[in-house]
Parts: C-alpha cells; structure tokens; sequence
C-alpha cells in the first residue's frame, strides 16, 4: 500500500481500530443499548397508573414526548462520551507511540477520528434509535404482561406517535429540530477545536478560536455584500456568539467532567 | 541544511542536536552523530543517559530544542508519510490488546507497512517458538515482544529502532533473537539497538555508540575496535593494560594492540567499562 490511496488507508485505520478496540466496542454498545433501553421503560412505567384489577397506560397523548428525552439523554451522553474521548490514545505513552508512528499522513488520522467521534455516532445513533425504541416498547409489553397480567394499555410504538399527524404533535417536532441544531453547533465547534489541537502545537484552541472567528466574519461579509437579503446576513451575524456560547459550554462541560 | 538527495544522504545525520525535558537538566548538548546505511549499531549508554529518548527523537516523536536531525535527508519531526513507512520502532513498552488474537491484528496492523511479509513474520514467530493463532492476553510480555520484533522484522524498513529489545526476553530467545537479526535483516537496512545489557548484542552488532553526558562520546565499527586494541584474560596484568577487571582467576584487560599481532575477539561490556572510565582514547572513537 506504498501507493495506495488516502481512502485505503482511511479503511486501513477502521480496521486497525476495530482490532484495537473489539473489546472495548462490544461491552459499550449492548451496555449502551440496555441503558437506553431501562431508561425508555422508567419513562413508561412512570406514566403507568398500577391498577391491581386493570393496569392502564395514561401517558398516550405523551408518547412523541416520552420517546424525546430518551433519544436526547442518549444523544447528549453519547456524543459527549465519544467525541471528548477523541486522541485519547495520545495520553497513554505505549499507544501514543504506535499511533503516531502509524504510517499514515496526519489528514488521514484526523478524518478517521472525526468519522469515529462524530459521524458514525451521529449516523449510528439516528438508525439505531427507533431500534432501540422498538426493542423498549417490546420489553414495556412482556414485563406489563408478566408483573400485571393481560388488558394492560400499552405506549404507541415510535413509528405511530411520529406519524400520527395533528395540531398536539407540532411542539415535539419543534423541540427535535431544534435540539439538532443545537447539536450541529455544538459539533461544529468541537470539531474544529480537535482539528486545531491536531495542527497547533500551541495554543492551538486559542488559534482555532481566532481562526473559526475570522472564518465567520469572512463569511458575513461576503454574504453581506453579496446581493442577497440582508436578513441572512444578520443571522450570520449571530454566529459568533453562538460559538462563544457553545465554545463556553464544551469548556464548562470538560470541566464538570 | 536540508540534503538535497534522500539517496546520497546518510542513513542519519544529527547536527548540533540540543534537547532538555526541564530547564535544568538538558540531556543532550550540541550532539552530533552521523549513521550511514546497512549497519547494526549498538547505542550502549548508563541509565538515564538518554538512550531512549535519543531513539525518539530519530523517530520524530519528539522535536530537538536545537539543531537538527535529517533521516534519509528529511526531518524525522515532520513525521511524513514516506518516512514512517520506512522506519520502525520496537519501544521499550507497549500494550497489545488483550482480547485480539495474534494473527487478526497483525493482519490488520501490516496494512500500513508496504513492504510487509507474512511469510517472514510467521517464519520469525516459529522460530521464537511462538504462534499467531494465541490472543495477546494468553502471552506472557516476553512473548509479546518476540511478536514485536518479528512484526518489526517483517516490516522490511529500511530503519528499525530497538529500545531495549531483549527486556523480557528468556536466555534461549536472547540467542534467538541474535541469529535471527542475522538471518533476516537485508544489507541495506539499518538497526540502531538501544540497550543497558552489553552481554545481549554481543556477536550481533557491527558498531558501537556510545550516550554519556549528553554527547556521543564514541562510535566506532567493532572491526576497527579490534584493530586497535587486544583484550584477553591473563593470569598476570599486562604491564601496558590500559583498563583490567578483576576476574575470578586473573585479569581481563585491554589494551593497545601490539605490530603483528592477531585480532581479539571483541568484548564488548569490558570496552564499554573502558570506555565509560576513560580509559580508551575517545578521539580515535570519533
């Protein structure tokens, strides 16, 4: 692979990482699976009225909503369990030493940690999710059968509560995209701060910073003094607060952690 | 300066190299160190002469305060992709996974390594008597070491670093590993073994270096060495022994070697005895 190409090696390093982290990747996703999976079924029983002659269900106009806080407990505690693992091998002598020695160019390192950290745990997430719901609403079903016998009312499945259509689904799809886009912003800046740790030898969170800032100042004036409204540019103008902002956060979040 | 032909360039080139971990204590002072290609050097030092980090730094894993240090004509500290397909380093520690089984991550591992042989690598593993087909976590570390080593091996680099390639390694596979160094390395590759034990590279390497102060205070071939000085055992001290121990029947000495006479063999831990007392006029050394 002398000449091979940046996207074998890209592979090259999937694999090595697998074969490194087989262990690791097999006691965290069943575990991860089941923590959600506990979690969705606390929301359920918490909105189960025990009925010792009829168990009833009565959160099932709630069900969009009883399904959010899974999917963003998960979503905050593993995007923020990955991605702040990002390098870790840097911090253990034995394995900085095989990883840096790693023939391949810093790009490809950089690209496979950023698909790692953050691709593949957004993507995977996203699929795996209504699996992990469907798994839920499976177990909610058998433990109600076997702690409360049959006529139990049960949750909507994922895929009912978000098609059912209606005025009452609106603000949960509301609070989903908007989460997203919170997440996107607080990515991005991770993102471009584990990218500057990477070139930076000093200070390099402070370059980042300086450099994300210019980058979007850059971006506002172009669009600002291009031909298009004056609204966009505006918003654009709000970026570099949000940044601050989630810039601060990650900061403080390290910190709590 | 920057060589302008990686081919014409000497294996490694170390100018005026300066490196300190803390303000006080600067490990290596304005040293400079040439290596030219195909030779099995031995970097023979005390504890805490910077054996180590002198291996390093040849790695680019870590970047001299001062000077420079060319491999093949380029700078190791850049850490280029070129670079790292050509050079391999055996650390003095590491950590397999446990769970993964020999075969699978070396399989996985020598993918970044063009000029890899499977065929050397388990040719090596059967002759440290040791098999791929075992998890890492069912081996003992000297066992995981022979896995290094042949995996180093394989690798066909043109440069192998070793730091202390004989830590944990059993007295038959100490021999094993000499002959297997001889058996398998090609002219042209370069092997720089770092290493506190003299007794474990002797009848191996081809050169001395030696780490003291924060300078190489020598470097000579073994074949050189030999022309020069005698060493022996003798019953009585020779009258122009430079340096001598105490044996348990004698004296073991060296000494100038005399018009006419043969060639010694070489004994490596009592020259390097010599070396470290001073005994051994350093100028010739470098």
């Amino acid at each position: 692979m002398s000449t091979g190409t940046t996207l074998q090696r890209f592979f090259a390093l999937l694999r090595f990482d697998i074969s490194r982290n087989t262990r690791a990747y097999m006691v965290l996703l069943p575990g991860f699976v089941l923590f959600l999976c506990v979690l969705q079924l606390l929301f359920w029983f918490g909105e189960t009225n025990f009925n010792p002659v009829s168990t009833t269900y009565a959160g099932t106009s709630l069900n969009k909503q009883l399904y959010f806080p899974t999917y963003l407990i998960g979503f905050i505690g593993l995007v923020l369990f990955v991605t702040s693992n990002s390098f870790s091998y840097l911090h253990k002598k034995d394995l900085a030493i095989q990883h840096l020695l790693l023939p391949a160019t810093r790009q490809e390192k950089f690209f496979y940690e950023f698909f790692i950290r953050v691709i593949a745990v957004v993507v995977v997430y996203h699929l795996a999710f209504p699996l992990i719901a469907m798994l839920a609403h499976a177990l909610y079903l058998a433990l109600s059968l076997l702690l409360f016998g049959p006529g139990g009312a049960a949750p909507e499945t994922i895929w009912q509560a978000f098609s059912r259509q209606g005025p009452e689904n609106e603000k949960p799809e509301f609070a989903f995209i908007l989460s997203s886009a919170v997440f996107c912003l607080f990515l991005l800046p991770i993102s471009a701060l584990f990218l500057g740790g990477l070139y930076f030898k000093k200070l390099n969170w402070l370059i980042t910073y300086l450099i994300l800032q210019l980058g979007v100042i850059l971006i506002g004036l172009a669009i600002g003094s291009s031909p298009i409204s004056s609204q966009v540019f505006l918003i654009m103008c709000w970026w570099p607060r949000i940044t601050r902002t989630a810039f601060w956060t990650v900061v403080c979040l390290g910190c709590c952690g | 300066m920057q060589h302008s032909s990686i081919t014409e360039a000497p294996h490694i080139d170390i100018q005026d190299m300066d490196f300190t971990y803390s303000a006080r204590v600067r490990l290596f002072d304005a040293l400079r160190w040439r290596l030219e290609r195909g030779s099995i050097t031995g970097l023979l030092g005390k504890n805490g002469a910077g054996k180590s980090t002198f291996l390093r730094l040849v790695a680019g894993l870590l970047q001299p305060h001062g000077g420079a240090i060319y491999q093949a004509g380029v700078r190791p500290g850049d850490r280029s992709l070129a670079l790292l397909q050509s050079q391999f380093l055996v650390p003095d520690a590491f950590e397999f996974p446990a769970r993964s089984r020999v075969s699978s991550y070396v399989k996985a591992w020598s993918a970044f390594y063009p000029a890899f042989s499977f065929e050397k690598f388990e040719q090596i593993l059967s002759d440290f008597q040791t098999s791929s087909a075992r998890r890492f976590g069912e081996m003992s570390f000297g066992q995981q070491k022979k896995v290094h080593i042949a995996f180093a091996l394989a690798t066909n680099c043109p440069l192998l670093l070793m730091d202390e390639p004989t830590n944990g390694l059993d007295i038959p596979s100490k021999s094993y590993f000499r002959k297997i160094l001889g058996r398998f390395l090609a002219d042209e590759q370069s092997v720089i073994i770092s290493t506190h034990q003299v007794k474990d590279v002797e009848n191996l390497i081809d050169r001395i270096a030696v780490l003291e102060g924060g300078k190489m205070i020598f470097d000579q071939t073994l074949d050189s060495i030999t022309q020069q000085y005698s060493m022996g055992l003798s019953t009585s001290l020779p009258e122009d022994a430079l340096y001598h121990e105490l044996m348990g029947g004698g004296y073991q000495f060296l000494r100038q070697r005399r018009e006419g006479e043969t060639q010694t063999p070489m004994q490596l831990e009592l020259f390097f005895n010599a070396i470290l007392s001073g005994k051994v006029n350093l100028t010739n050394g470098l």
